[in-house]
């Protein structure tokens, strides 16, 4: 951007690319290497050096999948804690940095209460141990009440709201709208962006949500997916012989099973995208 | 005495007056937030109470207020658990290996970036570098065992190709570190150098074109603006970081070191998960938590203060 005096392709600017073009490759094979180990056939799979395109394509991992059916309660599940949870970080995040944007007698003392949260952690144990007095443990509530707060975020949020121009809020104040009409009916729609991008933050930790369910969860039938994801990989690290081989080849199964677990980010990426570097640059040079 | 007291007493009413009014103006703000500091106190502020099970014969049956002292037992026979000097060892090298290298790894990327011309190419590759931080660590693990498998793994696959001898890279003690470091800097440095990049924006163009005046090439200007000009956030970041040193990353070690199999691969936070929730041991569990905390602030203390002496502005 500062560099455009004097534009002159030389030498370092191929090599540049190269780097980059390279970078790209590297960032993007692994998954693309994925998407084609699920697609093909297990001779296919022995024959190739290097998997770059699948010759034919054969759906039988994902059959597989599918019709053992085991991956479809922790997806429902994550699904769950995905939506709810992200509904519920973002109710309390808004109101939290709205309400702490304004000045009131404790409201100082309750960013501190919240900052300090950035530093200074419990641990596992006796966060365990707090959270089984409150009848936490074992229940999905669990995951959402764990997530529900990103102190980060909401200093994110609280530094948007604290540049809000009061004017508006002001006309609404004389046009009789009481607190929690204006934050649903003024605030909230003039921060569709921020809050799309912090939205998008919450979805995709929701959906990674792997120690919680370690910790905090006993039923197999509320795990969430990256824990049945990891059951799967660990598994298989000790004895290669898997009772899938007969039918399919692991490999295949493990890859359908690691891109059910993923699809969903990539397919939220290119909206994210658009908004977390705005809302990650606001929260980290004001906060 | 009369004349002594109205003094007194005029602010506190006027104080008391002042307060309800302020209550009832701000009543609605106080009813929206009482919900979150409810929470912030249950969930993250209760659990420190807890703490003192390190120092305590916790029983699961028992209100812990009725258990018994027993001083500092648990850290004398943490010390004394050989898997826990194991476990703060390999904390201690996979934080340095990963500070050495992962830490330069997104300033250096962040330098370049600045570096390329065509702004859609370079808008285009940061999209493509920040990808991998949204993806979890056991999907990377997963397609790590994959493309690393000694069987039908592509990187074997080019070794055998070329002569040489299949690697059981997932399983091999002397792959494990250099995997942890390279897997971290694969997935995280795209994503870390947002900062530097929104830093390096923020410096005046004009110091450039003086620059170029004087005959400062490419290089000397990215040595000498660009990179001063960043060290502070440099510096910030990495008394972060070291507060951080014994935190390597619960959910990576799980995923692509699988400590639960391979018990030389524990790091302190899986130690603390495998014998505090595995096998029940709280108060031991519990003292390894709080001897990494106060690690943890020793180090970012020393850290802010060495900065400061450097004349860097330091953090606290």
């Amino acid at each position: 951007m500062t560099n455009v005096v004097g534009s002159r392709r030389g030498a370092f600017d191929y090599l540049l690319i190269a780097f980059f073009v390279l970078a790209c490759v590297v960032m993007v094979y692994p998954f693309w290497h994925t998407i084609v180990t699920s697609l093909i056939t297990f001779t296919e799979y022995a024959e190739s050096l290097i998997l770059l395109w699948p010759r034919s394509i054969d759906l039988s991992g994902y059959q597989f999948v599918i019709e053992q059916g085991s991956i479809l309660r922790p997806l429902q599940v994550t699904i769950f804690i995905a939506i709810v949870g992200t509904a519920c970080s973002l109710l309390a995040t808004t109101i939290a940095g709205y309400v702490l944007s304004k000045r009131f007698r404790f409201s100082a003392l309750i960013v501190n209460l919240i900052l300090i949260t950035m530093f200074v952690h419990p641990g596992l144990i006796p966060t365990y141990i707090n959270y089984r007095n409150l009848g936490l443990l074992n229940t999905l509530a669990v995951y959402i009440v764990n997530g529900l707060i990103i102190p980060f975020y909401f200093v994110i949020m609280r530094t948007y709201y604290l540049s809000f121009p009061t004017d508006i809020e002001d006309a609404a104040e004389i046009d009789g709208c009481s607190v929690v009409q204006r934050i649903f009916l003024v605030v909230i729609p003039l921060s569709k962006a921020i809050l799309a991008a912090i939205g998008l933050f919450f979805a995709v930790q929701y959906w990674n949500t792997f120690s919680p369910s370690l910790f905090f969860i006993r039923d197999q039938d509320k795990k969430t997916i990256q824990e049945y994801l990891f059951r799967i990989i660990s598994r298989a690290v000790g004895d290669d012989a898997e009772e899938t081989a007969a039918v399919v080849f692991p490999e295949s199964v493990k890859a359908a099973n690691i891109l059910i677990a993923t699809v969903p980010i990539v397919l939220v990426y290119p909206f994210l995208q658009k908004h977390f570097v705005k809302g990650v640059m606001l929260g980290a040079l004001k906060g | 005495m009369g004349s002594v007291e109205q003094p007194v007493s005029m602010p506190m009413q006027a104080e008391r007056r002042f307060r309800r009014r302020e209550w009832s103006r701000n009543r609605t703000y106080y009813y929206l937030i009482i919900p979150v500091v409810i929470y912030f106190i249950l969930i993250r502020y209760m659990p420190l109470y807890f703490l003192q099970v390190a120092f305590r014969e916790f029983r699961v049956t028992r209100p812990i207020s009725q258990t018994d002292w027993v001083g500092f037992r648990h850290f004398t026979d943490l010390f004394r658990t050989p898997m826990f000097g194991n476990a703060l060892w390999n904390t201690i090298r996979i934080s340095f290996a990963k500070l050495l290298f992962g830490f330069p790894a997104p300033i250096i990327l962040a330098l370049l970036l600045n570096e390329i011309r065509s702004s859609g190419f370079k808008r285009f590759t940061q999209s493509v570098l920040y990808l991998p931080h949204f993806i979890s660590w056991v999907v990377i693990a997963g397609i790590m065992y994959n493309l690393l498998s000694p069987d039908l793994g592509i990187i074997n696959n080019v070794i055998r190709s070329m002569g040489g001898e299949a690697v059981y890279f997932m399983g091999e003690d002397r792959w494990y570190v250099p995997l942890l470091v390279s897997s971290s800097i694969w997935k995280e440095s795209g994503w870390g150098t947002i900062i530097y990049l929104a830093t390096i924006s923020r410096i005046d163009p004009d110091l450039y074109e003086s620059a170029m005046l004087d005959g400062a090439n490419r290089f000397q200007r990215m040595i000498r603006i660009t990179l001063p000009l960043i060290s502070d956030v440099i510096v910030v970041l990495l008394i972060l970081r070291l507060g951080n040193v014994l935190t390597v990353g619960f959910e990576q070690i799980m995923a692509i070191g699988n400590p639960g199999s391979l018990p030389g691969r524990h790091v302190l936070d899986t130690f603390t998960y495998a014998v505090g929730l595995r096998n029940g041991r709280y108060g031991i569990a519990t003292a390894a938590g709080l001897f990494k905390s106060l690690v943890a602030g020793l180090m970012i203390y020393t850290s802010d203060r060495f900065a400061k002496s450097l004349g860097q502005r330091g953090l606290i």
